[in-house]
């Protein structure tokens, strides 16, 4: 076989390819985004509890145990609970879209984490996540085999979106990974994922363990405090459900966030 | 190198990127992404490259790190996309296509480095940070597996 029949195996979309090229080529120049440590603009549960004191460790409701208990089940949950807890209640604005960082768990190697994405006031926009069509009853959870009944007038995001005459926002957020003294990123086996909430928000959780490319034996070592890099994106998704992201409609914006994340409950 | 030879030079080179990062990503969107993101770091990077003549296999290596890093946001995700091939290729390059997907990834991204790009087995091995043997061995089973899957001779 020659070389051109393999390659016509992998063959791209000339069209797109070029175009994308095209548009990064355009861009070499362009500022690159910061990596952007926010201030803690939604510090009051964290102000809550630390006016508690120290009694109010013991209170602190990890989210992030929550959801991974939802996720796992209630031995992870309860495991998680045995972690160095640390809420966080960040929050970032990229474009109409409010992403803030609930709270972290550190335990055994592993960074757990989960947030919300959600419109920004008076933003008129319905959220979707990517692993959702246009087409599907908004607001319920369809991939996780929770038993919903879902009413049969329930609206679909493109029927939400056009009773409003909203535009449909596919966000995302994604762990990176922690960043290392030295600035490199320390992660491996990243796992996610974004759920859909009734009140339109969408609940992202994540994962990781340490790791490069380069040497899959790198860990994350127990400390005080871990630079946690976020990816996060939102772009605009049509009625038809295609992704505004090529020129000249080009709607995606993403950035890098970088939140420090402290413990403030060491476990076992 | 200068802006516009990087361009020059990036433009020729596209169509082999996006094979490469095919063989790491399904997703059409995934692997244009991991393209431009490749190109954006190869320009802030482009200082440190000693040698101009290695050019590509120096990108190819920045794109292979920025596919395994999209790689691994991707571990629990579902699949929402899949890569079509477009209306003009024959049925035998979807054939193809399906059965080098089938392969694991340590076996595909070595057969497309090898047989679609023209690397050599020492530079597919120094751009995998691998070793000769490894590659050379990962090319048999790759052709083994795709003799049985295609049901003939694939060379």
């Amino acid at each position: 076989m020659k070389q051109t029949d393999w390659q016509k195996a992998y063959a791209p979309s000339p069209e797109k390819l070029e175009a994308r090229v095209r548009y990064t080529l355009s861009r070499l120049d362009a500022p690159t985004p910061r990596k952007h440590h926010t201030l803690r603009v939604l510090a009051i549960t964290l102000a809550a509890l630390l006016a508690l004191g120290g009694a109010a460790y013991a209170v602190f409701r990890s989210q992030t145990a929550e959801w991974f208990g939802w996720f796992y089940g209630n031995d992870t949950r309860d495991k998680l609970l045995t972690g160095d807890l640390a809420p966080v209640g960040q929050s970032y604005r990229l474009g109409d879209v409010i992403y803030t960082f609930e709270d972290a768990i550190y335990k055994d190697g592993t960074v757990y984490g989960t947030g919300t994405m959600r419109a920004a006031d008076g933003a008129n926009i319905v959220l979707i996540t990517e692993d959702y069509g246009v087409n599907e009853p908004a607001g319920y959870t369809l991939h996780y085999g929770e038993d919903e009944t879902i009413p049969d007038d329930a609206p679909s995001y493109a029927e939400l979106a056009q009773q409003t005459g909203a535009k449909i926002i596919l966000a995302r957020c994604v762990a990176n990974g922690v960043i290392n003294a030295d600035g490199t990123l320390n992660a491996d086996c990243i796992g996610y994922s974004e759920i859909p909430q009734a009140d339109g928000s969408i609940q992202f959780m994540f994962e990781f363990e340490g790791g490069s490319p380069d040497d899959r034996t790198m860990t994350i070592e127990r400390a005080d405090s871990y630079d946690v890099s976020l990816y996060i994106a939102n772009w605009e998704v049509n009625q038809y459900g295609e992704w505004l992201r090529e020129e000249p409609n080009n709607t995606w914006l993403k950035t890098d966030w970088v939140v420090t994340v402290t413990p403030e409950s060491k476990g076992e | 190198m200068t802006k516009n030879e990087f361009e020059l030079t990036v433009t020729a080179l596209q169509t082999s990127l996006y094979r490469v990062a095919r063989s790491y990503l399904r997703g059409e969107h995934d692997c244009l992404d991991a393209v431009a993101e490749a190109i954006c770091k190869a320009w802030q990077k482009l200082p440190s490259l000693r040698d101009p003549a290695r050019f590509k296999p120096w990108l190819t290596r920045i794109l292979i790190r920025e596919c395994i890093n999209i790689q691994r946001r991707q571990k629990r995700m579902m699949p929402v996309e899949t890569v079509t091939v477009s209306g003009e290729a024959p049925i035998d390059a979807f054939e193809l296509m399906q059965a080098l997907d089938a392969l694991p990834q340590k076996l595909r991204t070595p057969t497309v480095l090898y047989y679609m790009e023209g690397y050599r087995v020492e530079e597919i091995a120094h751009l995998l940070h691998s070793k000769k043997g490894t590659v050379s061995s990962q090319l048999y089973r790759a052709r083994a597996m795709l003799r049985d899957a295609l049901k003939e001779d694939i060379l």
